[in-house]
């Protein structure tokens, strides 16, 4: 009798002992993919913040340009970096607050016009494990000169202007076109085309576009030297340009 | 017949484990709630996976910024309705962030959304298209109601 009583407890026991053992394999499981997802999006989330905040200082910059360009207070483009930095200190405050992780390091924007360079490279941390993150953006825009002139005949003139782009993903290439003009004293930057464009080729890691703008009669009364800026946004907003300049001649 | 008592002490041993076993089931279910859904449910890697699919595409960014600032909001749900299976239930949220909190702008929910089965992720923006406004996404994913 003691024997079955020993058995029978044994029984329990082991049979006991293993659904406690299933059961308690469930949640270490689970909080552990958890914290996974919520470092992956962590990390998304710091990629996204420092892509908008180099696309709306990228912005900036170009509204400094604007108003230099037509005669206002213009501004050093370390302005625009400042509001680069300052748009990284609030998401940076607002993705450590939400996620609860500390993110160290510092990162960089440059706009030379023509060029916009983000960098950024960083270490998220959480619970003592840290994970290294390093993103850069880049765009860089260029006239091909010898491709670029007024063609057509008079009065359907037309300014053609090829320029190439790097660090964009096309069909999402947004393109103004801008003629420096005056009117009633004032110059001014006036937008005289606007639209999507796709590449006519690929060059290299660069995409090769081509516009072409009518020429108003008016510009042509003016005479002299048509100036004009090509500005190009990508699909986020950041954006590039360059000017130029060409000859209206006799018309 | 002393071999039918020991079968039968046998099976009181398993019914005596699993009613040990309800009973903690029930204790781990009040003090880790996700634990009771781990068999059926746990879609928290599939909305981050989808929130990372839409990120890399910009889409998230044209979207939740869209025309004026405001949320494209067919855009963005028809985007999200993408990556789902047909049937699978869903709330999509775009809250407003600064230092008052967080303001939601745009909600939706399907009609077999099924909250307490549900599992979320979440990302937080800076801005889009010059704009600069932090906010944040909330996909929400659950079997169908």
């Amino acid at each position: 009798m003691k024997r079955r009583g020993q058995s029978y407890v044994a029984a329990m026991l082991a049979v006991f002992a293993a659904f406690v053992a299933l059961l308690a394999t469930l949640p270490s499981v689970v909080p552990l993919a958890t914290v996974a997802d919520k470092v992956d999006t962590a990390l998304l989330s710091v990629n996204e913040t420092l892509k908008g905040c180099c696309a709306y200082a990228s912005s900036e910059a170009w509204k400094m340009f604007y108003s230099e360009k037509i005669g206002g207070e213009g501004e050093a483009t370390a302005s625009a970096t400042d509001r680069f930095l300052d748009c990284w200190s609030t998401s940076r405050d607002l993705v450590q607050g939400y996620y609860g992780l500390r993110v160290d390091g510092e990162p960089s924007f440059e706009h030379g016009g023509s060029t916009l360079t983000c960098k950024a490279e960083l270490s998220v941390s959480k619970h003592g494990t840290a994970s290294k993150l390093k993103w850069a953006k880049s765009l860089e825009m260029s006239i091909v000169n010898g491709e670029t002139a007024i063609k057509g005949d008079f009065p359907h003139k037309y300014l053609e202007i090829n320029f190439t782009l790097k660090g964009v993903k096309p069909p999402y290439v947004l393109v103004e076109v801008y003629f420096l003009d005056v009117q009633g004293g004032e110059v001014y930057l006036r937008n005289v085309w606007k639209g999507y464009l796709l590449p006519v080729s690929a060059e290299g890691d660069a995409f090769k576009y081509s516009v072409r703008v009518l020429i108003e009669l008016k510009y042509f009364a003016m005479g002299g030297a048509l100036q004009y800026v090509v500005k190009a946004s990508d699909d986020t907003g950041a954006c590039v340009w360059v000017e130029g300049g060409v000859d209206l001649g006799g018309g | 017949m002393g071999l039918r008592r020991g079968q039968l002490r046998v099976i009181e041993a398993a019914v005596a484990g699993v009613l040990a076993v309800l009973v903690l089931a029930t204790a781990s279910r009040l003090a880790y709630p996700r634990t009771a859904y781990v068999g059926y449910s746990d879609y928290a890697s599939e909305t981050a996976a989808i929130l990372k699919a839409l990120a890399d595409r910009n889409v998230l960014c044209r979207t939740v910024y869209g025309p004026g600032g405001s949320v494209a909001s067919d855009a963005l749900r028809a985007a999200v309705e993408g990556f789902l299976p047909p049937g699978r239930g869903y709330r999509l949220s775009v809250s407003r962030l600064d230092a008052g909190g967080a303001v939601e702008i745009f909600v939706f929910e399907s009609g077999n959304f099924a909250l307490e089965k549900a599992s979320s992720s979440y990302v937080i923006l800076s801005g889009c298209n010059g704009v600069f406004e932090p906010r944040m996404v909330v996909l929400s994913v659950s079997g169908g109601g």
